[in-house]
């Protein structure tokens, strides 16, 4: 699966602990000390809201801001690891270069019982797994397009109103997997910023989560995570074509 | 409601200016000034938010919670780590005078430079290997640090460092340039031989500028300058490649 592969697409791997409780930012804030050596840099973030309201006779607007410390992202020194504490929920994210599946799964395991402990938090409300892979096709100079068809199975089937080839697409399906416990959230689409000269780079985003009942055992969040990452794992495969695969598994020089 | 960025789509497109210009040499104000190298050796875009009409709270907490994809959704505004200077974002990344506002603003500019370039570097770890990508991070970091920045030039802007990072790629630079940055922001990238210096200007929307200069035998230099979208940089160059073939920059760029 995406692990095997020499060149894994991952742009960002994500996964998401949400609980019905509620931790206040000065909290949450004693908690990052803990969290220091595997991310040193810590940002805080506000959430901003904007409230507008009319009198009845319509002459009068009434506009209220309001402006608050949500939580705190914390990251390692080259920013691509990264730990966000929120009030409700505890997100542990990887940006290229993606580390692999088993050392990931280590930093949140390590991330969850540090924030479990300090939090007494034990019951999880929703668990997400996302993955964010970003697949660059590269084409000859003397062309503008390349057949997306080619490399994913999920693609729109448009009529051909036009010789010329597609600017942009995104589609996005959401169903329950097989394994009901699972919803999956399925988006392909051009990426807006297209990172390389004669490529087309294609977001193929999966995102796996549940809100049945988890059960309160630590160890089971952890079964479940690699549930999900089953499941993430078996949509990815269906989506991609052998050329897909191939390009994954190309021995291209880096420079 | 959070903040949300809109990032700009900088492929090459209308901005083509081509044929080489004889232009003067543009002198930056910090040429070659670090990490001159001998060595060779990076959620989700991706989407405008409008094309998906996503409904965020139906998804697994992403990058654009954690704020580390210029590519995402969104992106957490700058205003999100402010009241943090005084802290240290960056460790080592040097020390804010108090209650100097001046500094501060400096400050914050400076740790968005270059936190936006690591952030950057990432997303192209499947096209640049770790030795590149980590000398790279050395180079940016001596080149922004606060401690060393004359307050009255611009840091180097995201759409720059895109640039220069489509251009690396684009033309295979195994080996890795001096870097610089002009008073206006834009990221120079510089390849040297004993007598000879190839600059690149990079600015935005892959506009590029670029200079050549060889040494002379009674001790002045002859240099060459032009300017164009990447795209079509190969070509200028190689019209005077008699004297500049790609293998002496290291490129390994096929064309």
């Amino acid at each position: 699966m995406v692990d095997n592969y020499l060149h894994p697409p991952v742009q960002e791997a994500i996964v998401e602990l949400k609980f019905n409780a509620a931790k206040p930012y000065d909290e949450l804030k004693k908690y990052s000390k803990r969290f220091e050596n595997d991310y040193p840099i810590n940002e805080d973030i506000t959430s901003f809201s904007q409230n507008f309201g009319v009198s009845p006779d319509s002459k009068q607007i009434n506009v209220t801001t309001h402006h608050s410390l949500a939580g705190i992202r914390h990251l390692s020194t080259d920013f691509s690891s990264i730990l966000l504490l929120n009030g409700d929920s505890i997100t542990t994210a990887q940006s290229a270069p993606y580390i692999g599946w088993d050392r990931f799964c280590k930093q949140v395991e390590k991330n969850w019982t540090v924030f479990s402990r300090l939090s007494k938090i034990l019951q999880v409300s929703r668990i997400g797994v996302r993955y964010i892979n970003r697949i660059d096709i590269p084409y000859e100079d003397n062309k503008s397009d390349t057949n997306v068809k080619e490399y994913l199975t999920f693609f729109p089937d448009v009529p051909a109103f036009s010789s010329r080839p597609v600017d942009e697409f995104a589609m996005t399906v959401s169903a329950f997997t097989d394994n009901e416990r699972w919803q999956a959230r399925v988006t392909t689409g051009r990426a807006v910023i297209q990172p390389l000269v004669n490529h087309l780079s294609i977001v193929f985003d999966i995102d796996i989560f549940t809100t049945k009942k988890i059960d309160g055992k630590f160890s089971d969040h952890f079964n479940l995570l690699n549930e999900a990452r089953r499941e993430k794992n078996k949509i990815f495969e269906m989506y991609i074509t052998d050329k897909a695969r191939a390009l994954f598994n190309e021995a291209k020089p880096k420079i | 409601m959070k903040l949300n960025r809109k990032f700009n789509h900088s492929t090459a497109g209308p901005h083509s200016e081509s044929g080489a210009k004889a232009e003067g040499i543009f002198i930056p104000s910090r040429v070659g000034s670090i990490g001159e190298s001998t060595s060779s050796s990076g959620g989700l875009s991706y989407f405008r938010k409008s094309q998906l009409g996503i409904n965020r709270s139906n998804i697994a907490q992403s990058s654009e919670g954690i704020g580390t994809n210029p590519y995402n959704y969104g992106h957490n505004s700058g205003e999100t780590y402010t009241n943090q200077t005084e802290n240290s974002l960056m460790p080592s990344f040097g020390s804010v005078v108090e209650n100097d506002e001046t500094s501060a603003r400096l400050y914050r500019q400076l740790y968005s430079s270059l936190r936006a370039a690591k952030i950057q570097m990432n997303e192209y770890s499947n096209h640049i290997d770790s030795e590149w990508r980590l000398g790279f991070f050395r180079q940016i970091e001596n080149l922004l640090h606060f401690d060393s920045w004359d307050p009255d030039d611009n840091p180097t802007s995201a759409e720059s460092f895109r640039t220069f990072l489509r251009l690396v790629c684009y033309l295979k630079a195994a080996k890795r340039p001096g870097l610089s940055v002009t008073f206006d922001g834009s990221l120079v990238a510089t390849w040297r031989t004993p007598n000879e210096a190839l600059s690149v200007y990079c600015s935005p929307n892959d506009r590029i500028k670029w200079t050549y200069r060889e040494a002379t035998n009674n001790q002045g230099s002859q240099s060459l300058a032009g300017k164009c979208v990447l795209k079509d940089l190969p070509n200028q160059l190689k019209a005077i490649l008699s004297i500049m073939p790609f293998e002496k920059w290291a490129f390994e760029f096929k064309g």
